[in-house]
């Protein structure tokens, strides 16, 4: 998962990110003003923002405003210092999707994110299930036949996201797009390492497989063969 | 408590009973002159006819001869003829003579007969009508006295009078209830923007009633200078609520910081150098914290001993020495930015009633200030210039300028001018607040210019 987050608070965006990137081993992007923040969601594929509202440059509501105006429907949950409540009504009938009033527990705001990104998908437990794989998202623990398995954070992150699309054919581009920031270097063939060794994790001991590459168009994590 | 309508009804009925008064007295007067003109009329045309009954003898030397018995009296009436001697020749039976008669030939007299009031006219050297209806010069003369009671006229005047105090009463009640209702009439737009000041609360700043009122001439002054301070009060109103929303801001994101700091340290387990390394962390983001309540508590505290206390007595601060504190302090700063920093005074010594700490916080503040809003390679300078008893203190820079609508809130408590450059900066907003309350307390006048692109200039000026 990549998250962005807009906020010019340098010190609470740089704890939000550490503690995303740590705890729920998303990708972490930061944006410190209103108009870099927009200018990212624009140009790359987020699975949540999180906007603070007192922004320099652009607000965080006119951020919203134009997010929404380009036909993006990432999730965003607000951050704000100010909790009235018309302004938290206007902003959830603008588009937003949640909010939360500073200060915050990081716990909540990883619960909140988690809650949004699953629920952009289609689901609404944060247990993800397919086949006999299981993935529970609030602890980030990955189960196999009830056996707890041992992901490498980038293992994890390619799995969350085929986990969260069972079935949907997930292209390369797509999955690098979701699984790193701006804080790492893009080799397109990594991605192939991390699906070997979840192959390796997953699949090897098993007759049926959950892992499906289709060749020259990407990935799918279901039970039996792909259509 | 007077009532402006109650003062008004009342002048309104005072000039009303004086009007109606005065109204009465002259009617009552002409009728009671009309009346007497029409009653001695009457007694002149009765002393004709009792005249007319005087006959002339055949022989100048014979008495005259009085017709009594053709003598029709109304039954009130008193009559007496006599001659010119006195004699008399007859009237009305319970009759009695008069004493002195007036001078002129015919007047008419007031009389009382008993308990009776009449009016008498007296008509003397009357010559005596002949047989062939006619005077001559040698007729003999008479004086003919005819009485009536006054009685029915002065009734008729009362009446009159009584008829004119009951129209006057009746006008003055019709009157009073016509002024009554147009006062009500004309105080209503009062009262509307009475209500609508009633109803101006934190949520509710209009008054819907104001345009009427301006229309009414003597209102306008009111309603004009109650919008105005309607205007001020809001905008006062609106400044506090703003500053404390900002404060709120300030301290949540300030609170924001240090508690996501110390949940990131503890979402993990983590070596004792990591740890060590997240409450350093930590520790840095309180004294931010601890910056900005030290900022606000200086401020309202400034405030409000200003507030208090708009007398007191400061120690003498030598600027010069400030000033070059004030560099020593920043270097650091300066040279980081790349920034020179110079004081340019007109004398080594100026002295002014401000104590030193304020003036190093003063100083402070606006040279921070302008190191933050300059580029590498330009200069900030304080200058001091003396005259007339008053020191001009002034910080310019030469950096990118105040923008002009950004000018008017510089010195409003959490305004930052450029707002994309104010968190890269690290400043609450609050130094400038600061610098004009402590320059404010100490009877002086700050103010500032700004050229964008050329530079922004800070003057204080301050007794010396």
């Amino acid at each position: 998962m990549r998250i962005l987050v807009i906020e010019d608070e340098k010190r609470l965006a740089h704890n939000i990110a550490r503690s995303l990137r740590e705890a729920c081993g998303y990708a972490v992007d930061v944006a410190l003003d209103g108009s870099e923040g927009l200018y990212m969601a624009s140009e790359n594929m987020y699975d949540a923002i999180c906007l603070d509202l007192m922004l320099p440059g652009l607000a965080g509501t006119e951020v919203l405003r134009r997010l929404r105006g380009l036909k993006l429907r990432t999730p965003v949950l607000i951050l704000t210092a100010r909790d009235e409540t018309a302004s938290v009504v206007a902003l959830l009938n603008q588009g937003a999707d949640d909010y939360l009033a500073k200060p915050f527990d990081l716990e909540e705001l990883k619960a909140r994110l988690q809650a949004l990104i699953r629920r952009s998908q289609g689901h609404a437990d944060s247990l993800l299930v397919v086949g006999d794989l299981e993935m529970d998202v609030a602890r980030a623990v990955v189960r196999l036949d009830g056996i707890a398995l041992s992901l490498s954070p980038m293992e994890y992150r390619v799995l969350e996201y085929l986990m969260h699309r069972p079935g949907i054919v997930v292209t390369k581009s797509k999955l690098l797009e979701h699984l790193y920031d701006f804080n790492w270097e893009k080799f397109s063939n990594v991605v192939e390492v991390y699906i070997s060794g979840l192959r390796k994790k997953i699949d090897a001991n098993s007759d049926t497989k959950l892992i499906h590459t289709l060749r020259g168009h990407g990935y799918v994590l279901c039970v039996g063969t792909p259509e | 408590m007077t009532s402006i309508r109650a003062r008004l009804l009342a002048s309104v009925a005072a000039i009303q009973i004086a009007g109606a008064g005065t109204a009465t007295y002259l009617v009552v007067q002409h009728e009671r002159h009309q009346s007497y003109v029409v009653f001695d009329a009457n007694l002149g045309e009765q002393a004709a006819e009792v005249r007319s009954l005087v006959e002339a003898p055949d022989k100048p030397t014979n008495p005259l001869i009085f017709h009594q018995e053709f003598l029709a009296l109304p039954k009130s009436d008193h009559v007496l003829v006599t001659d010119a001697q006195g004699k008399i020749l007859g009237g009305s039976a319970d009759w009695y003579p008069l004493g002195s008669l007036p001078n002129e030939l015919r007047s008419v007299v007031p009389l009382k007969i008993g308990e009776t009031e009449f009016r008498a006219l007296i008509v003397q050297n009357l010559p005596v009508i002949d047989t062939e209806a006619q005077t001559t010069p040698t007729s003999p003369t008479i004086t003919v006295v005819y009485a009536s009671p006054i009685a029915p006229v002065e009734t008729h005047i009362w009446h009159v009078e009584l008829q004119a105090i009951e129209a006057c009463v009746a006008l003055l009640a019709a009157a009073m209830l016509v002024t009554g209702w147009a006062l009500t009439r004309g105080l209503r737009p009062l009262y509307d923007l009475a209500s609508d000041a009633e109803k101006i609360d934190v949520d509710r700043w209009t008054l819907p009633k104001l345009d009427a009122s301006r229309r009414f001439l003597e209102l306008r002054p009111l309603a004009n200078s109650l919008a105005e301070l309607v205007n001020r009060l809001h905008a006062a109103f609106d400044r506090e609520r703003q500053f404390f929303n900002d404060a709120a801001h300030e301290m949540k994101s300030s609170v924001a910081i240090v508690r996501s700091t110390l949940q990131f340290a503890l979402q993990a387990d983590r070596n004792a150098a990591d740890y060590r390394m997240e409450l350093q962390d930590a520790l840095t983001d309180t004294a931010r914290l601890q910056d900005l309540v030290a900022n606000m508590l200086d401020l309202a505290r400034i405030e409000s001993i200003a507030r208090v206390d708009s007398n007191l007595e400061f120690a003498e601060t030598e600027l010069h020495a400030e000033a070059q504190r004030v560099i020593d302090r920043l270097r650091h700063l300066s040279l980081q930015k790349g920034i020179r920093l110079e004081v340019d005074a007109d004398r080594q010594d100026a002295w002014v009633r401000m104590s030193a700490e304020d003036m190093l916080t003063v100083l402070t503040n606006l040279v921070e200030n302008a190191i933050q809003y300059s580029d590498a390679g330009t200069r900030v300078v304080i200058g001091i210039r003396a005259a007339n008893g008053l020191c001009h203190i002034s910080v310019s820079d030469q950096g990118c300028g105040i923008s002009p609508s950004a000018l008017a809130y510089i010195f409003d408590r959490f305004y930052r001018g450029d707002a994309s450059r104010s968190r890269a900066t690290g400043g609450f907003g609050l130094g400038l607040s600061i610098a004009k309350a402590l320059v404010l307390r100490a009877n002086g006048t700050i103010s500032v210019t700004s050229e964008q692109g050329n530079g922004t200039v800070f003057t204080i000026t301050l007794p010396m």
